[in-house]
């Protein structure tokens, strides 16, 4: 009994083993495709990527954490009659309502591997609700609700700046006002 | 054992399809942090009343007020300037202006305004309304304004026995808010 399972066993493999070359040429060629795709699939999927930073503007506030995709904004004290605000900044009086501080950005979005994508959408968010005052960036108004698209056909590699604003109702009350923005870039 | 083989082309030619860039969202993220310390401020500015002389910095919290060349009996004065002669001892010249007071990030009702001369005039009477104004101390025009408009009317009594020539002078203004 056990002689005849093992002949069956060598049996079994030797149809395997003993097909005919060209089937084994075929199962090599197909072996390597599939190795093929495999590579081809990580590096599709691992090449494309976007790079966001945040620049000072000429002409703008001059950021913390300039050059890097995590900048700060410091407008220091402020008030609306009086006082000075920082260089690059602009106070508004808004009628007998609120008033706005208003600066320049940069936005530099760099692509990789993403030779088809002629252009890219950027939303920002607000990370805190901050509806006693009026935050925009570009033509979009801000909240923490949902992401507002800030442009839907961003320029690669260029540094485009985007005026940040933020408006305080003269009904506020004095104090510190914090956020952060959340900015999101997505290839197109 | 040809279908298996098949079938499992088709399934990584499909991931290889999906997981490129054309069907996943290539994304970058970054964060702006703000900060802004507010702080309370109020705000006075002088404006052309329409009844009054026409100010110099109309709009805005340095006003000039040029009433010319005047005399007490005869000439001109200014469109809406009035001249009046008080029996035999002075003339004055009056005329409105607005006073205009916004306070911002602050709960105030009301505000306090306060004026006195720059420099001492003891010849001269300088009034806004009925306070008299000097140089030793400011006076309270008013405890209670209403934050908005308000006119004031300036008046510079100018005693005859006064040489004549010209006299310059500065009122300054404060408003605080309550």
């Amino acid at each position: 009994m056990k002689e005849q399972l093992r002949q069956n066993r060598i049996g079994h493999d030797a149809t395997v083993l003993l097909s005919s070359s060209h089937q084994m040429l075929k199962h090599f060629w197909i072996i390597v495709m599939l190795l093929t795709l495999a590579i081809l699939s990580v590096e599709s999927a691992s090449a494309a990527s976007l790079t966001l930073i945040f620049r000072s503007d000429a002409t703008g506030i001059s950021l913390g954490g300039t050059g890097t995709s995590a900048a700060t904004m410091n407008f220091g004290n402020v008030r609306a009659y009086g006082g000075v605000v920082p260089a690059g900044v602009t106070k508004s009086i808004n009628g007998t309502t609120s008033w706005t501080l208003s600066t320049p950005i940069d936005v530099k979005v760099t692509k990789s591997g993403l030779g088809t994508s002629a252009n890219y959408t950027m939303t920002a968010q607000l990370q805190t609700s901050g509806l006693t005052y009026t935050w925009k960036l570009g033509p979009a108004t801000l909240t923490s609700a949902f992401p507002a698209t800030v442009t839907a056909a961003g320029v690669y590699s260029a540094r485009t700046a985007y005026t940040f604003s933020l408006t305080i109702p003269f009904s506020a009350a004095a104090g510190t006002v914090n956020n952060t923005l959340d900015i999101i870039v997505t290839a197109n | 054992m040809k279908l298996k083989l098949v079938a499992g082309l088709t399934i990584l030619g499909l991931a290889t399809l999906v997981s490129s860039p054309v069907f996943a969202a290539t994304t970058a993220s970054g964060t702006v942090a703000v900060t802004a310390t507010v702080a309370s401020s109020v705000s006075l500015t002088f404006v052309t009343d329409p009844a009054g002389i026409t100010l110099g910095g109309t709009g805005t919290s340095a006003a000039t007020v040029a009433f010319g060349n005047v005399q007490a009996y005869g000439g001109v004065v200014p469109a809406n300037v009035t001249k009046t002669v008080n029996g035999t001892t002075n003339w004055t010249l009056s005329t409105p202006f607005d006073v205009v007071v916004a306070v911002a990030n602050q709960v105030s009702s009301n505000y306090t305004l306060t004026a006195q001369l720059n420099t001492a005039d003891a010849t001269d009477t300088w009034k806004i309304g009925a306070s008299t104004i000097t140089s030793a101390s400011a006076t309270t025009l008013t405890a209670t304004g209403a934050y908005g408009t308000t006119a004031y009317t300036l008046g510079l009594t100018i005693p005859f026995t006064k040489a004549a020539g010209a006299i310059t002078n500065t009122l300054n203004f404060v408003a605080t808010a309550n």
